[in-house]
């Protein structure tokens, strides 16, 4: 009777931690991969691999912000063009005033005012955020255009470029100071506060949030407003990486942002997100498209090939999912 | 002797080496009406759900029509003549009745589809249950019983010769529940064999013909419905001499006119409510009684913050407060267990901990971070109080029986030390042992001074759980008891 009661207990909880821990399978799957098929093409050198890192802060920053997002069950798909915009600001006060501390503040501030509109129309308007998002792209982009005449906006501010990316710690990118500051305060704050609680619960059914009390409205702004922040973080990493600013940074962005958090193991329909697996899913992105760099290919390859492992991740770390609903 | 449409011997079933069916005997003659009762967990929807091919059987043998089978899928069943109309109705809102009773027809041979002709074959399986719908209306349109009876009408498209009613009458108003009995009494008529699950025991003496009991996983009683009775049945759900009538002694509370009360309504409106006042006192329990749609639950609604007032005072301790949100009334310890746990009350991909937790989150937080320790120490003595039977605080509450799932949304109000309860039909749906544990609860509750709203469409309940009953009818309150107990009888008749 013992023994019975036993297996019966583990079973489930084994099921779980599989599905849980699948994303690191996963991202040790295809860097065992990569090292052995790429040994010769430098894999595996230290540069290689910070130069890794340094692809993938940007989409990891943004994964973060989406992981907030996507765990209230809304969608963001302005962030992209947030990043731009918030680039091209941060750029433009250089130039201006030379002053960092105005340049990263104004930039910020443009970031976390565009999730503030997208928030206020969601919840006051209560157009799906989808949609709000949707226009709310054009009209960032078609700012980040206008505002610059499609010219890109150099920075030659050496502390600000040093801070913001190009910087080096020892033998770390600054970048991966940046990934780590930003991961560890997101997953604590999505897993141990308050406000981290609600917006799963508002993700995971915002009619029992609503009658415990929770102000989900408050929460879908926090969450858009959150998101608009670290793009236009990211957006600041992007040009102090690149010493300059454009209006079409981040616009490839989309999809892999979108799919490192899925694969990570949020669920696109709310209520479950994990910060730390979404870093590790934007890893596994940035890891692919250097991969496929080194193989030689060329864009158009590395477009389709990267397409097929997006949606073959998901499929595995969806599947798990399916299955564990269907008890 | 007639023919068995389904005979099952010794069914046998466990999920993840947990068995739920371990010896379960049933048979289904042609032509009757077939109860199958059970408290919940008992694995009353697990043999439906083996005979109608979603779940394969681990052991046992079932015969259809004489004829040993074995379905791997529902779709199989339902080519054999095995039909469930559910409990959460499965027809598509937006589409016509038509296309509903049509949606899972194989015999179409042609990939073009006329309206007209659907509309005008629906026609014959709506008029075969006597009711009197257009096959044109959408579904949204309906009412839930017509929606049921389109769903019964989709069955019989589908040429079912058994049909599976998953607890038909739990959402319907009097008048529908009749309608519901006499086409169920029609399909009889026409040879149509129906297994009717429901907790509704007086139902089964009303309208079927043989009763099938189950208890953990064993069948305990296979007998005519008129070789038996209601005490009978109990006996045997329970497996032990239980009080039959539903109904909770509780100890009469002391005059306590002289204090002020916790909460008091006075000439409260709202869009759908006028003029409505009332009283909570230290340990009183209210009843508001009344029939579906009659302003009850719009009352709780305007209470706890959900609509806004048009009319009208609430004061809380005899101070006037305004709420405005669910929010603000837990502020001022005011909880709402609302109708629809699964629904309203629950996070089912949530585990049973931070279920509990979800409105005192910010109550376990030292000013940054959440003290797990005090959250986890709630959650302990929750489970451990309510008796919540759970694998631990981090199962997901999906996996919890609708009894327990009521708990864990009980606990959750009760964790933020409210003092005013709102229970909008805590016990719908959940079997007698769980009901009277509820109960248990709630009377401990109100022992602390506390105090209680309670709505419940079961009048027995009302009549003799609660000091002082509301008659509800048309947004107004209309007649107002403090003698009890009420018998369900007397209360049947005034919120008519």
């Amino acid at each position: 009777m013992n023994e019975k009661t036993l297996v019966a207990s583990s079973q489930p909880k084994f099921n779980i931690a599989w599905r849980d821990y699948i994303i690191y399978f996963v991202f040790i799957g295809i860097f065992v991969f990569f090292s052995v098929a790429l040994h010769d093409k430098g894999f595996l050198s230290s540069t290689n691999l910070m130069n890794i890192a340094r692809q993938t802060a940007t989409i990891a920053i943004m994964a973060v912000g989406m992981t907030f997002v996507l765990s209230a069950a809304e969608i963001d798909l302005s962030f992209g063009a947030t990043l731009a915009l918030a680039a091209i600001v941060a750029a433009l006060t250089l130039q201006e005033t030379d002053s960092i501390f105005l340049a990263v503040s104004a930039a910020l501030l443009v970031g976390t005012m565009i999730g503030f509109i997208n928030g206020i129309f969601v919840t006051m308007v209560g157009i799906p955020s989808f949609l709000v998002t949707l226009g709310t792209t054009g009209i960032i982009t078609g700012i980040a255009r206008w505002s610059t005449s499609l010219q890109s906006i150099p920075i030659d501010n050496d502390t600000y470029a040093f801070i913001f990316g190009s910087g080096d710690i020892g033998p770390f990118s600054i970048l991966f100071v940046w990934i780590l500051v930003v991961t560890v305060i997101g997953a604590f704050v999505l897993r141990n506060t308050t406000f981290g609680k609600h917006v799963l619960a508002t993700g995971g059914n915002k009619v029992s949030a609503m009658y415990s009390g929770i102000n989900i409205n408050r929460i879908k702004l926090y969450v858009l407003m959150i998101n608009g922040f670290l793009a236009a973080l990211a957006g600041i990493l992007y040009s102090g990486r690149l010493y300059s600013a454009r209006y079409t940074l981040g616009e490839n962005d989309l999809m892999l942002v979108i799919a490192a958090v899925i694969i990570g193991g949020t669920s696109l329909f709310g209520g479950k997100g994990t910060v730390v697996g979404s870093v590790i899913g934007a890893l596994i992105m940035g890891m692919v498209n250097n991969g496929l760099i080194l193989m030689g290919l060329n864009v158009d390859q590395q477009l389709i090939l990267r397409g097929i492992i997006v949606i073959v991740a998901v499929t595995f770390t969806m599947g798990q999912l399916r299955q564990l609903r269907k008890k | 002797m007639a023919q068995h449409v389904i005979e099952a011997r010794n069914l046998q079933k466990g999920f993840d080496n947990n068995p739920v069916l371990k010896g379960v005997n049933f048979t289904l003659k042609a032509g009757e009406v077939h109860a199958l009762v059970g408290q919940n967990g008992a694995g009353k929807s697990t043999l439906v759900k083996l005979l109608n091919g979603y779940h394969q059987r681990d052991g046992g043998t079932v015969h259809l029509f004489g004829e040993p089978c074995h379905f791997s899928s529902p779709r199989e069943a339902q080519a054999k003549g095995i039909a469930m109309v559910y409990q959460d109705l499965s027809l598509i809102p937006s589409l016509s009745i038509a296309d509903n009773i049509f949606l899972t027809q194989n015999e179409q041979t042609t990939p073009l589809i006329s309206n007209r002709e659907r509309e005008r074959q629906a026609a014959p399986f709506l008029a075969a249950l006597g009711v009197n719908i257009d096959p044109r209306q959408k579904v949204e349109s309906l009412s839930v019983g017509e929606q049921q009876f389109v769903e019964i009408a989709k069955a019989l498209a589908m040429k079912a010769k058994i049909l599976v009613l998953d607890e038909p009458t739990a959402s319907l108003s009097n008048n529908e529940i009749n309608e519901l009995f006499k086409v169920v009494n029609k399909l009889k008529s026409q040879g149509i064999a129906i297994i009717y699950i429901t907790h509704y025991l007086s139902d089964i003496m009303r309208i079927c013909d043989a009763v099938t009991v189950l208890r953990d996983g064993y069948t305990v009683l296979e007998t005519a419905t008129a070789d038996t009775s209601i005490d009978v049945l109990v006996e045997a759900m329970l497996g032990q001499k239980a009080n039959t009538q539903l109904t909770w002694a509780r100890q009469i509370v002391p005059d306590n006119s002289a204090s002020v009360p916790l909460l008091e309504l006075r000439d409260v409106s709202t869009a759908m409510l006028s003029h409505v006042s009332l009283k909570v006192m230290p340990g009183q329990v209210i009843g508001l009684a009344g029939l579906l749609g009659s302003g009850r639950t719009e009352i709780l609604e305007a209470i706890y913050g959900l609509t806004p007032l048009t009319g009208g005072e609430i004061f809380v301790n005899g101070k006037p407060v305004s709420i405005a949100s669910p929010r603000s009334a837990i502020e001022k310890g005011i909880n709402m267990v609302p109708e629809e746990r699964r629904s309203q009350g629950l996070v089912l991909d949530f585990s049973v901990s931070d279920n509990v937790l979800m409105a005192s989150f910010e109550r376990i937080s030292n000013s940054l971070f959440l003290n797990k320790s005090k959250g986890e120490s709630i959650v302990n003595d929750t489970i451990k109080k309510l008796g919540v039977k759970t694998t631990g605080m981090d199962q997901s509450v999906r996996f919890l029986s609708g009894g327990n799932q009521q708990k864990v949304v009980i606990g959750k109000c009760l964790s933020t030390d409210a003092k005013v309860l709102l229970l909008d039909d805590p016990t719908f749906g959940i079997d007698i042992n769980a009901k009277y544990e509820i109960m248990k609860i709630v009377n401990q509750y109100v022992a602390q001074g506390n105090g209680v709203i309670f709505v419940s469409s079961e009048y027995a309940e009302v009549g003799s759980f609660c000091d002082v009953i509301y008659v509800v009818n048309k947004g107004r309150i209309v007649r107002q008891f403090s003698e009890q107990p009420m018998s369900e009888e007397q209360l049947l008749a005034a919120v008519q």
